[in-house]
């Protein structure tokens, strides 16, 4: 037998195993789902689409039909339009357009991302890496705090904000006077 | 960037003073901080004993103050403020950072560095918030006296100087964010449950009674623990379910995404979506739900005012809506991680789908479990968009959450309003001791 007739057989060997170990990882994956699941997967998966769907139709129909008709009736007699749309990014309610209120909700989302990770970082650094008295009960003390409501905390922030900290009617400091911005 | 680690330290150069080890060094050093804290004590109580003063001005470092960068900020084009906000934070950590990694060098110039920060950075934050001049004095003596006991026992600490310098600055950011955010709200709060309607007239614990004989306030607390119960269990279980359904199926991304999506939307839009499924009328229905009971030659329902609990299970319906696509998606994740090897093996062992499921998939992600039925709990516990967008509190639907903000801003009775945040607070407490106990175990074993 030649060197190269070894490698021959020896190449064709691997390819064999290899073929069995893909069709027997086929079939334990066949055993291991079932049809039955994924159809209830899939009832499950409309049921939770529905009302969100139904939403979506509502955008896009005019605004008489919305108030005398149900949004499934919108396939019977189609009739759509984006009027809604161009409504509310120009001319809402109030003084307010969504298109302002998508700024406002940026000024929120980006800061309210960067800051906590910046500082929750800093803190996460030295709870991991440096050994101090104590370590262990702040950790789960910090952890703990998660339990107030932030109903809880709306009120005593808002005072602290605009009317500042007065303490036994002794002032301390004052609050921040941001009435005319 | 590196950071200066404990490990990096021991290796540098020790300070030649011993005053951080040997016994007496120690004593006097704890004699001194000890000293300091009650100074600082003192000058606290003074400050609030002292005469009040009617209108007295703001004193500030001329016009640098945190009222006028905020002033300075309105006058920007809103899209502006997002970077200048982010600048200013930034220069703020790039300050920190510095401090930290080379503060704590040893070194007279570090020495140095280290002396100015500690007296000069509390004085700067202090004057940032103008204090008024009565106080000016007070304010300023108690952050240099803080800022040079910190220095004091950071000389002397036991790890070498530089040590709790940097560790204070590593801290201090989240304290501070902590302390005025939730410290000290939640003890506000709580000291105003004792208080009557305006604050000001002691009652006791009036306002407890009212919590447990009031119909508004016992509604609330029983509809809150049916949340409480049902909602984790009940969004859990589908998710769960759901999550094994789609495990390694055809169009699993697809799947995951359509129950996900209720995620992704606030709770007051999620509250809207469902006021149409519900709504009410007679005639032509809007609601797909009347309109399959008319379909079937029944009489229009009013959900939301079905009495007594039907409406409540009814806002629960929307609740479990956005939670199982949040419980769906981390115990995916967490079966993805059961070994298929142990599956397989059960397999070949001939147990069946339920068998596999509840001895090796559902061990396998315990602690992933439990993670998401308290979150769940603590979120439905919390719960306050549903109720204001759907029910608005009425028909017996209020909850807590719902309750506090309304008893404060339509009624104006703050004291009602804390007592019911804190019967909140003391549900809330038992799953964060469990929740803080499972922590310390796990830290512990690592």
């Amino acid at each position: 037998m030649s060197a190269t007739e070894a490698i021959v057989r020896d190449t064709r060997t691997k390819r064999q195993v290899a073929r069995d170990t893909r069709r027997n990882e086929a079939i334990a994956h066949k055993k291991l789902t079932s049809k039955g699941a994924t159809i209830a997967a899939v009832i499950i998966a409309v049921f939770w689409t529905i009302p969100t769907f139904g939403l979506f139709v509502t955008s896009f129909r005019p605004g008489a039909d919305t108030q005398s008709t149900g949004w499934w009736t919108a396939f019977a007699n189609p009739e759509f339009t984006f009027e809604n749309y161009a409504e509310a990014l120009t001319a809402g309610g109030t003084s307010t357009t969504l298109a302002t209120a998508f700024v406002n909700s940026l000024a929120i989302t980006i800061p309210a991302t960067v800051f906590p990770i910046v500082i929750a970082a800093l803190a996460a650094y030295a709870f991991a890496w440096i050994d101090f008295k104590g370590r262990n009960m702040l950790f789960v003390f910090v952890f703990a705090l998660q339990i107030v409501p932030l109903q809880m905390a709306l009120v005593p922030l808002l005072s602290l904000f605009s009317e500042g900290l007065t303490i036994n009617d002794v002032l301390i400091f004052p609050g921040l006077t941001l009435n005319d911005v | 960037m590196s950071l200066l680690t404990v490990e990096d330290k021991e290796t540098a150069e020790l300070p030649k003073t011993t005053h951080g080890v040997d016994a007496k060094g120690r004593r006097i050093t704890q004699i001194v901080v000890v000293a300091g804290f009650v100074l600082i004590a003192a000058m606290l109580f003074l400050l609030i004993i002292s005469a009040p003063v009617e209108d007295p001005a703001r004193i500030a470092l001329g016009p640098v103050s945190l009222n006028n960068f905020f002033l300075w900020l309105g006058g920007l084009p809103p899209l502006a403020q997002i970077p200048a906000v982010l600048i200013a934070f930034g220069i703020v950590v790039a300050i920190v950072l510095v401090l930290i990694e080379f503060a704590p060098r040893p070194g007279r110039g570090y020495f140095i560095m280290r002396l100015v920060a500690c007296l000069v950075i509390p004085v700067i934050a202090l004057m940032l918030l103008r204090p008024y001049s009565n106080a000016v004095l007070y304010v300023v003596a108690i952050a240099l006296l803080s800022g040079a006991l910190l220095f004091f026992a950071d000389y002397r600490s036991r790890q070498g100087a530089g040590y709790l310098f940097q560790l204070i600055l590593f801290m201090a950011p989240a304290a501070i964010m902590l302390l005025m955010g939730l410290i000290y709200p939640a003890i506000a709060t709580f000291a105003k449950s004792f208080f009557d309607k305006t604050g000001e007239q002691f009652v006791g614990l009036e306002n407890y009674i009212w919590v447990f004989t009031n119909p508004v306030g016992t509604w609330s607390v029983i509809n809150t623990l049916i949340w409480a119960l049902l909602a984790p269990t009940i969004s859990v279980a589908f998710g769960l379910a759901y999550a094994v359904f789609i495990d390694r199926a055809r169009g699993e991304k697809v799947l995951k995404v359509l129950v996900f999506m209720p995620v992704a939307i606030s709770f007051v839009g999620a509250g809207i979506i469902w006021k149409f499924m519900y709504d009410y009328r007679q005639g032509d229905q809007l609601g797909l739900l009347n309109a399959i009971v008319t379909m079937f030659g029944g009489d229009p329902v009013n959900w939301l005012a079905v009495e007594p609990l039907i409406n409540t299970f009814m806002l629960l319906i929307v609740f479990i809506w956005t939670q199982t696509g949040f419980a769906m998606v981390i115990l995916s994740a967490a079966i993805k991680a059961v070994p298929s090897e142990q599956l397989e093996a059960a397999e070949l062992d001939g147990t069946n789908a339920w068998q596999r499921f509840t001895n090796v998939t559902v061990p396998g992600i315990r602690s992933s479990l439990i993670v998401v039925l308290t979150t769940i709990t603590i979120m439905s516990l919390k719960v306050y968009d549903i109720v204001a967008v759907m029910t608005g509190g009425r028909d017996n639907t209020t909850v807590l959450g719902f309750e506090m903000v309304n008893q404060q801003q339509r009624f104006q009775s703050y004291g009602h309003s804390s007592a019911l945040a804190v019967v909140l607070f003391i549900f809330v407490l038992p799953l964060i001791i469990y929740n803080a106990r499972s922590l310390t175990k796990q830290r512990e074993i690592r």
